[in-house]
């Protein structure tokens, strides 16, 4: 029997990324995605930002790395072939000096330069911007049919949507940018603002920081160039966002504000995932309860303790189901769906393509 | 009551992966401490504002005094910004005059690390005050954290002298001293975030600083294992086998976690049950006796 494949409002687009905060499952769900659009035939990339060793191993890697890696997929009847990789943010940097360089003598200049050593430990920080420029790499540059993307995970799953334009400030509106115009920029106070930094900083930095930016300004400016086109790639045109969050209220939270921050930015939410759902858990609502209520009048001691969990468990159940409620009554558009919790870890490709099978509508 | 072995530091890091439960822990050991005499200072970090929570308060600006022995700050880079221009170098006029603060925070803020630098500064300021006998930061998940610790090393190296300079290497003496810093490491009892914290450890343990200690949190505090035989009808037995077996699976998980653990942090692994509370303030009052 042919299983009937599940349909996702987010397959029709090439780019898929999922958003959200740590904790709530976005590289296992993106790792699934990307295995099952790679088990029905589509050539397929994983960029994961911030993998447990298991998944690598699980994709079947030793480590993943900032090389692209082949994998075989092999499972039930089935195969394909995944390419995958992870985000290394320091060596990105280092890419993005080597390619966009004028010429070799600058190049070695930036990357020798004592400064860029520090420079590339502090905006390594910046994950989130690192991610948008390797998908702009690898867009302008591969042909694949899918590209699945597991964003860093932010406090405020915002931040990878706003690094471009954080970049773009970054290095327009920070100290850097009295290097780069000194005397376009500010006059008067821009000199006495230099001066101060000088007195902090030393006179020695001062110079250094001089001599770097010098090299790096044409660099510099190609960050705006590019964080344009990367806005472009997000357009609902390319790329369809999937926000993943639990059923924590205070993530519901943020998952609405973080609805609202999106649609004001002219984007496109294609799917909210409630990942590591209590639905069904145990059993149905009503089911529980009547099981609480009976263990708790037992006289066995360890029934009634039963009977506590079952409450417990009842509760939980039944504040999630508020919290999608609010939720959809917020957002009437946006298709919601569930994954229920589980207790087993993904540990192989068979899991991984399973998990897919798990993703429900939750009007079901 | 009594409280764990780390907290003679002067100095408390609570790190772990997102949604491990820093801030209930971080709350919940300032509390306790407080309660126990020991004037406390805890730390949030913006945009962090959930400390808030836990003690029946509005969102927190810049401090709160929950008591004689308990205050709040919540480090914005607004205050510190003006903290350290005035204060520290006495550029009142010119930050007055020339500088607008919304200016110069947007300015010296979007430089990469700068943030990062003055929040280490602003805690190695406290800790250095003396007005406490220890501070509790409530410090941001992993990636972020050792960001965080390795500033005050890379301002150190960058700058060849004056006053960032001094603040830096105050800072990374601090960190590095073990009499004075603890780095508490939490986790839940699941792969992911018990991996994590390991990683921490080691990463860390590379730049001299040091986590000795880790909580394992959201431990199941009454999954039963088996069932006494018992006459009731298909329905209730099939919950209760669906419960028996989640149970199983739970207890399997939790002794794998605590067992990669306890190979790293060996005894100084502190347990907490996961309570059917929302966070607030009883949770935190009654967590705190598990906190020892």
């Amino acid at each position: 029997m042919i299983k009937k494949l599940k349909k996702f409002p987010w397959d029709k687009s090439k780019i898929i990324l999922t958003c959200g905060t740590g904790g709530v499952g976005k590289t296992t769900i993106s790792a699934s995605l990307a295995t099952n659009y790679a088990l029905q035939g589509f050539k397929t990339l994983v960029i994961t930002i911030d993998p447990a060793k298991r998944l690598a191993q699980a994709l079947g890697l030793n480590d993943l790395c900032e090389e692209v890696q082949n994998i075989d997929l092999k499972t039930k009847g089935k195969s394909g072939r995944l390419d995958a990789m992870m985000l290394d943010t320091k060596a990105m940097f280092d890419t993005i000096v080597d390619k966009y360089a004028t010429d070799d003598e600058v190049k070695n200049n930036i990357l020798n330069h004592p400064f860029y050593k520090h420079l590339s430990t502090m905006l390594a920080g910046s994950q989130e911007y690192m991610a948008m420029e390797k998908l702009y790499q690898i867009v302008n540059e591969s042909n694949y049919d899918k590209i699945v993307v597991d964003t860093p995970p932010s406090r405020h799953a915002l931040d990878f949507l706003d690094s471009p334009q954080n970049m773009v400030n970054a290095i327009t509106n920070s100290i850097l940018r009295l290097f780069i115009k000194p005397y376009k920029w500010a006059g008067k106070s821009g000199s006495r603002l230099l001066n101060i930094f000088g007195k902090v900083t030393g006179a020695q930095f001062l110079q250094e920081l001089a001599d770097f930016i010098s090299s790096t300004v044409t660099l510099l400016d190609g960050f705006k160039e590019r964080a344009q086109e990367v806005m472009r790639l997000l357009s609902p045109e390319h790329s369809s966002l999937i926000l993943v969050t639990t059923p924590i209220p205070s993530l519901i939270t943020d998952s609405s504000e973080f609805i609202r921050a999106i649609e004001l930015r002219g984007l496109n939410i294609q799917g909210l995932i409630i990942n590591k759902s209590y639905a069904n858990l145990y059993g149905n609502n009503k089911d529980i309860k009547q099981t609480s209520v009976w263990c708790k009048k037992q006289t066995s001691k360890i029934l009634k303790e039963i009977g506590i969990q079952l409450a417990t468990e009842h509760k939980k159940q039944v504040h999630e189901k508020h919290i999608i409620r609010d939720l959809k009554e917020r957002n009437p558009i946006i298709p919601i769906f569930i994954i229920p919790k589980t207790f087993s870890n993904i540990h192989n490709i068979t899991a991984l393509k399973k998990l897919l099978a798990t993703i429900t509508s939750s009007n079901q | 009551m009594s409280l764990p072995a780390f907290s003679d530091s002067k100095l408390i890091f609570i790190t772990g992966k997102g949604g491990v439960g820093k801030s209930t822990i971080a709350a919940t050991l300032a509390l306790k401490q407080s309660l126990l005499n020991k004037k406390t200072a805890l730390i949030e970090i913006a945009p962090e504002n959930s400390l808030h929570k836990f003690f029946a308060l509005s969102p927190i600006k810049d401090l709160a005094i929950i008591s004689k022995k308990l205050s709040i700050f919540r480090i914005n880079l607004d205050a510190i910004l003006r903290e350290l221009f005035i204060d520290q170098f006495k550029f009142k006029m010119i930050f007055d005059t020339l500088i607008d603060n919304k200016f110069v925070k947007h300015f010296l803020g979007a430089t990469p690390g700068f943030n990062e630098f003055l929040i280490m500064g602003k805690i190695q300021k406290i800790v250095n005050s003396s007005e406490f006998d220890t501070v509790i930061v409530d410090a941001p998940s992993t990636g972020h954290f050792i960001a965080l610790l390795e500033i005050p090393k890379i301002v150190s190296t960058a700058i060849e002298s004056g006053p960032l300079k001094d603040i830096a290497l105050n800072t990374y003496k601090l960190i590095t001293d073990k009499n004075k810093t603890s780095i508490i490491v939490t986790t839940t009892p699941e792969e992911m975030p018990t991996t994590e914290a390991i990683h921490i450890r080691l990463e860390t343990k590379k730049k001299n600083i040091f986590c000795e200690h880790a909580v394992m949190n959201r431990l199941s505090a009454n999954a039963k294992l088996t069932l006494p035989s018992i006459k009731t009808s298909k329905a209730n037995l099939k919950i209760l086998e669906n419960l028996i077996k989640i149970n199983k699976q739970i207890n399997a998980n939790e002794e794998k976690s605590l067992k990669a653990f306890e190979k790293v942090f060996k005894k100084n692994i502190i347990k907490l049950p996961e309570l059917e509370i929302i966070g607030n303030h009883k949770l935190i009052k009654d967590l705190g006796n598990y906190l020892t």
